[in-house]
């Protein structure tokens, strides 16, 4: 069997999409609001990689492309529906929607297919569950802030996790290229790039010295505050 | 001149920031272990039905919940519903069982499968018994806590008709039920508050204040849920507030309400099998309630609390003499305009001493 370093970079790349979209819906799966809509779907992979640093991680992506229906990421869809020939990720009402400028995207309504025999040992693997099953323990952290995240964005309505990213601090900043947001890709600063975890630092503001936020209360903080800016509160 | 804010984070202004950090008592406790932060959102959820009048629910007495770590796969094997956000919603939950999600915010449910009285029976007969359990009793005003499942232990909680406020009296109503229902004898104490086999002989474990300290926490963030947030702190720094109760600002976000300092006075130190305790004398003990009685109002005045308060838990196998009125902390309560409450809650190595102690019910 092929090792993973013996795989080219594009197919690791394909490889690595793929595990993060399984770790994605697993966080999904695990709070309760799957299936997901693919605008959903793509807004959490979004919010997962803006959050990134409140969890202490890097972002899986450190830009995003600004189209008006939300962060979309053609990869990541790519990748999704290769689950789903794979019989790892289920769907459910599979239609497209027509694009303002042209073309039309796929929609759809994502979850785990829990009757795949391999997707549990694949998700044991991937670090979604016991620490001695995952090839890397970090990934073990990683789903642990994704379902964190998961469950802090399940306490939006659920058609509001789409909307949210309107109103998140990073995307609604003017693009800089191309329509291009870039909070961690290419730029020399670092974390202060990303308005958003600049923001999610700035609740500590508001509590007593002593009191040292974790950060799952800043993802659940953040959630707060994207539900109140959306409803313009 | 370049903008010392391109990206316009700073049009976030303090005031919403602050509104949205005063939020944190009615968000998810983090820090909680999964079944009580499953158990909080589900008394946070019932009790804002019940406080409402139960709208929106049949003649049904009974609701279950079950913490479902995939609630759509478990769902769907017996055909379940989806929920999310029943508060919001309104969903009836008499009459139901709940397959959930930790917070309590989403999952499926299902109507009750059988007699009500059957129940977990029927949540054992088909591979549910040895999830975390709650039911919900209408008529009773209780909610039954199993952590482990049917076969473990079961806590009962009432449900409140009227929310609590952030008030003294409150307070003190849930000390004197932390102390009843966790404290007052071994077989509800948290690990480390006795050692291990010789709580009849009045050995204490080995942290007894860090264990109440952290019980007493969780047990004021249910109690206190979407009022109140109590945090202990997490270093054993001498000159640290043991638990701090923050409620919300006039302007924003979260200050100090209450500060508790603990103390826990005793007989022996804490001694390991094998070893033999030394006794604690009741200048030690006098000591350290004297101690107490001065962070307690240092705390409250430096940190300007609302009030500043001193727990004295009692774990000394002879409790006659009222150790708060020697002249040591008597001074000390003296030289503070506003001293700090003291309360002395007895402990009992065994159920047998408490009721000789006229604690019947235990």
């Amino acid at each position: 069997m092929m090792s993973i370093g013996e795989l080219s970079d594009q197919h690791q790349a394909k490889l690595r999409r793929q595990c993060r979209v399984l770790l994605l819906l697993d966080a999904a799966e695990q709070v309760g609001i799957t299936p997901l809509l693919s605008a959903r779907l793509h807004a959490f992979a979004y919010l997962a990689d803006v959050l990134s640093p409140v969890w202490g991680l890097s972002p899986f992506d450190g830009k995003v492309y600004k189209s008006d229906g939300g962060p979309r990421y053609t990869d990541l869809q790519e990748e999704i529906d290769s689950l789903v020939v794979l019989g790892l990720v289920s769907v459910w009402n599979l239609g497209y929607e027509k694009r303002p400028d042209k073309g039309a995207r796929i929609t759809g309504s994502y979850g785990l297919n829990f009757d795949s025999d391999h997707l549990e040992k694949i998700l044991g693997i991937l670090g979604a569950r016991l620490p001695d099953q995952a090839i890397i323990d970090a990934d073990c952290n990683l789903h642990r802030f994704l379902v964190e995240l998961a469950g802090a964005l399940a306490t939006l309505p659920d058609d509001q996790i789409e909307l949210s990213t309107a109103v998140d601090a990073t995307y609604r900043v003017p693009a800089q290229l191309n329509d291009v947001v870039d909070f961690a890709e290419w730029t020399a600063s670092g974390w202060d790039s990303n308005p958003t975890w600049r923001l999610t630092e700035r609740f500590q503001k508001f509590l007593p010295e002593e009191t040292k936020l974790r950060s799952g209360e800043k993802l659940y903080l953040y959630a707060a505050y994207l539900g109140r800016a959306i409803h313009g509160v | 001149m370049e903008s010392d804010d391109p990206i316009g984070i700073q049009n976030d202004s303090d005031e919403e920031l602050a509104a949205v950090t005063s939020l944190l008592p009615s968000l998810p406790d983090v820090r909680a272990a999964p079944t009580d932060r499953f158990s909080h959102a589900v008394r946070l959820l019932i009790e804002k039905r019940a406080q409402a009048g139960w709208p929106n629910e049949g003649n049904s007495d009974l609701a279950v919940f079950v913490l479902a770590d995939y609630p759509r796969e478990i769902g769907e094997k017996f055909g379940g519903v989806p929920f999310a956000d029943p508060t919001a919603q309104c969903t009836p939950l008499l009459g139901r069982v709940f397959l959930s999600s930790l917070d309590a915010s989403h999952g499926q449910f299902i109507q009750l499968p059988t007699e009500e009285h059957e129940i977990l029976e029927w949540l054992e007969d088909n591979g549910l018994g040895d999830r975390t359990i709650i039911t919900v009793y209408r008529n009773a005003k209780e909610l039954i806590v199993r952590p482990t499942g049917t076969a473990g232990a079961a806590n009962q909680e009432y449900i409140r008709d009227q929310k609590p406020k952030a008030t003294i009296e409150e307070l003190d109503e849930a000390l004197q039920h932390y102390h009843k229902r966790q404290v007052l004898t071994p077989a509800g104490c948290p690990e480390g508050v006795w050692e291990p086999k010789s709580a009849q002989k009045y050995v204490p474990g080995p942290q007894p204040e860090k264990s109440i300290q952290f019980d007493l926490t969780r047990i004021l963030n249910s109690w206190f849920r979407d009022v109140v947030w109590a945090e202990y702190e997490d270093q054993t720094n001498i000159g640290r507030i043991d638990v701090r109760l923050l409620e919300k600002g006039a302007t924003g976000g979260l200050r100090y309400w209450t500060i508790l300092e603990l103390k826990v006075i005793k007989t022996f130190t804490n001694a390991p099998p094998g070893t033999q305790a030394s006794t604690v004398s009741d200048t030690s003990n006098v000591d350290a309630i004297a101690k107490g009685v001065r962070q307690a109002a240092s705390f409250q005045e430096n940190r300007d609390a609302e009030h500043g308060m001193l727990e004295v838990y009692d774990i000394r196998k002879d409790k006659t003499e009222d150790l708060t009125e020697r002249s040591e902390v008597t001074t000390a309560l003296k030289s503070y305009a506003t001293p700090p409450k003291i309360d002395v809650w007895p402990m009992f190595g065994s159920a047998e001493d408490a009721r000789k102690h006229g604690y019947t019910g235990v």
